[in-house]
């Protein structure tokens, strides 16, 4: 499993406050947030908003009947052709993909993003057994070089500069300086071409497992993820056991929440529905399929009524995006794999409350993560159930210092003007401030009532990055 | 090593564990029912709608009035592109037109992705799929909501020529325009229903290949293709 660092969380954090470049790319969150807003308004907020019951009811009832839709969705892929992995942990899931690799002599592995398999830790794994295991999303290609744990769950490589990649990319690659972000994309395309057209294996995340097809959906930009399912000669894919999803038409409604939320885009511009190996009659696509769902601590979350709603999350990244904490702090000050918000929940219940315990501190309770949240997740409800998890007593009497003040220290620099104010988040929507409506949070310490006055702060001015990402008609030839 | 036995009955424990709202009652897994499915827009409303998504989503988006007319498109697509071979799969709807001979008479060559129907083995296909300027295919279905084309590998239709190179051209008729994602979820579990085998593998394509991982810079043709066209047939 890749190595928990979370109980740095202070020291982290206060690295990122003190860094120039990582501020100036925390500030880019806007454009996500923004792009988020309008798909929104686009899609209806109405129509949002049933869509969102929609997928907490489906949700509700998929984990209440967990065991019967992933028996179920196991089923479906071996009558596909495909092979089951269940996993208790990490150790057995990176056991079971190095006993694949090592059966079909595998030299060169290209993987496409999955959170599961940074959980695992698995391109360690495979390297360790002198198998080339490279990551193909552009984003995660940069963090694999730079040998870092991805940033953000949508963008692995937000903290990076261009010189930074092209730094990195010369140092690495041996390839001439460039400034060009077009240019530098073409330099990650050639490298990783050639690992597509020669790998022997692909591994892939799941979006979603759909239980009645057996069918698993991987929502895609770059096109990594179909070359990953489509060109090498065995695929493995891994997915956390919350990822089942009932009926395939239900991917109708999980995937416009996924798509509008993240990045604000209508829809992915790939996604792939992968059931068992090729067909008999077809002209390509790898001959063995593996599946390997993954319990690792989720069975814990399961059990205990006040944190299951966490096995909800689809991933969107939008609770990251919003956070006033995450955007000061960054994604490495969580330490593990999943950052922000949803990591402060995840992280702790994953590998334990004392290898965790400043995570659950990270966070204002502002309400900004829930109110985005395409799935209504009520993280600040589980982060103070983990706080007195934490400190076993009241939390209000036991709040660490340290962490306490660091969170006023972010509270101050949010504050403190416009352009920094924009990363507090607009996401959320202002006028509903959780403050007014939410009793739990009436004994938060005093920086919460800076929140409050900051409702009135002009609004920084948004670069139009929903029109850049969708509009870009003519522009393709940069 | 766990089975799968023990591994669900290690949710089964967790859920019974749980004081969560889970009734007895409930015997069997019962989704949610679906709402009601919205009222279907006429065809003419889809294509206009397409048209506008397409462009949003930065599709070249072209209408040809007959497949003579798409084949004439398309030929002047791939000499934009310079290619000197073009790739392509067996849809039905290529060999109507005659696409094989408009190339050549261009002077471009033209090749079918297929091992199934005597063509090239899997090395060869791979190299010269990676190799073509210009890759076209005929597609299963196209959404109007978000001007997807739906792809579904079979005999003849390889999943490489809409993703190796780096011009991908979609050509579909205007039947094939649906309105949502539902629509084409549904006419899959149909087809599935009728299958012999329960495999299946599909692509949604909404446009280029697109990555922001670099300073959230909008960059096209990461790894797919950087350009695509989508060329619709009749009205
Ligand atoms: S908790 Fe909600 S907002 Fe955060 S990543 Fe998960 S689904 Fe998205």
């Amino acid at each position: 499993m890749t190595e928990v660092l979370s109980a740095r969380f202070k020291s982290q954090a206060a690295e990122a406050l003190g860094n120039v470049t990582i501020q100036e790319s925390l500030d880019r969150l806007v454009n996500f947030r923004q792009g988020r807003v309008d798909a929104i308004a686009e899609y209806g907020q109405d129509r949002w908003d049933a869509l969102s019951d929609r997928a907490r009811e489906i949700k509700r009832d998929t984990l209440e009947h967990l065991d019967e839709y992933l028996d179920q969705l196991s089923r479906q892929v071996e009558r596909a052709g495909g092979h089951i992995f269940f996993a208790t942990d990490a150790q057995e899931a990176n056991d079971y993909v190095a006993k694949v690799a090592a059966a079909h002599d595998v030299k060169t592995v290209i993987k496409s993003k999955s959170m599961v398999s940074e959980e695992m830790g698995v391109a360690a794994v495979l390297e360790s057994m002198g198998i080339e295991a490279v990551e193909t999303d552009l984003g995660e290609y940069i963090i694999q070089l730079a040998r870092e744990a991805p940033y953000h769950i949508i963008a692995p490589a937000l903290h990076k500069s261009k010189e930074e990649v092209s730094e990195l990319f010369q140092r690495i690659l041996g390839t001439p300086a460039e400034s060009d972000i077009t240019a530098l994309a073409g330099i990650a395309r050639q490298v990783l071409r050639e690992k597509f057209l020669q790998a022997d294996m692909g591994m892939t995340g799941a979006n979603f497992g759909v239980a009645e097809t057996g069918t698993i959906v991987m929502v895609t930009n770059e096109g990594n993820g179909r070359m990953c399912s489509s060109l090498p000669r065995v695929q493995v894919a891994t997915m956390g056991m919350e990822r089942v999803i009932p009926r395939l038409r239900d991917v109708a409604t999980y995937l416009p929440l996924l798509t509008r939320s993240a990045t604000g885009q209508r829809i992915s511009s790939y996604v792939s529905f992968v059931t068992g190996p090729r067909r008999r009659d077809e002209e390509d696509g790898p001959q063995e399929f593996h599946l390997v769902i993954l319990d690792n601590g989720r069975s814990r979350m399961l059990a205990d009524p006040e944190l299951r709603e966490a096995l909800y999350c689809i991933r969107c990244g939008a609770c990251l995006n919003a956070c006033p904490v995450y955007g000061k702090v960054g994604g490495h000050a969580y330490g593990w794999v999943y950052p922000g918000p949803i990591g402060a929940v995840v992280t702790p219940s994953l590998v334990g409350v004392p290898r965790a315990k400043d995570l659950p501190f990270a966070s204002t309770l502002c309400g900004a993560c829930r109110d985005v949240c395409p799935l209504k997740i009520d993280i600040p409800r589980m982060l103070l159930k983990l706080r007195s998890d934490a400190v076993e007593g009241p939390a209000e009497t036991r709040v660490p210092r340290r962490v306490e003040s660091l969170m006023m220290r972010v509270w101050r620099r949010t504050v403190a003007g416009p352009r920094l104010f924009s990363l507090a988040g607009k996401a959320a929507s202002a006028a509903q401030w959780p403050l007014s409506r939410r009793g739990a949070l009436r004994w938060l310490p005093p920086p919460l009532s800076g929140w409050t006055r900051s409702r009135d702060f002009p609004r920084a001015a948004m670069r139009p990055f929903r029109a850049r990402w969708r509009n870009h008609e003519g522009r393709h030839g940069r | 090593m766990a089975d799968r036995e023990q591994f669900l009955a290690n949710i089964r424990d967790a859920l019974s564990s749980s004081n969560h709202s889970v009734s007895p009652a409930q015997a069997g897994a019962q989704p949610p029912a679906r709402p009601d499915s919205v009222e279907k827009p006429p065809p003419s409303d889809l294509l206009a709608q397409l048209e506008r998504t397409a462009a949003l989503q930065s599709w070249h988006f072209t209408r040809a009035a007959d497949e003579n007319e798409a084949a004439a498109s398309i030929v002047e697509i791939a000499k934009e592109h310079g290619a000197g071979r073009v790739v392509r799969t067996a849809h039905d709807v290529l060999e109507r037109m005659a696409l094989d001979a408009a190339l050549t008479e261009a002077g471009m060559e033209s090749v079918l992705l297929a091992e199934t129907l005597g063509g090239l083995d899997a090395q060869a296909r791979q190299d010269t799929a990676a190799a073509a300027a210009v890759g076209v295919t005929g597609v299963d279905a196209v959404i109007a909501e978000t001007a997807s084309v739906a792809l579904v590998p079979r005999r003849g239709m390889s999943r490489q020529a809409s993703l190796l190179p780096p011009v991908h051209v979609a050509v579909a008729t205007a039947d094939q325009v649906v309105a949502s994602l539902d629509d084409v979820l549904a006419l899959r579990l149909d087809a599935l229903a009728e299958a012999e085998e329960a495999t299946w593998y599909m692509n949604l394509v909404s446009g280029p290949s697109r990555t922001a991982d670099i300073e959230q810079t909008l960059v096209v043709g990461v790894h797919g293709p950087g350009v695509v066209y989508l060329v619709v047939i009749g009205e």
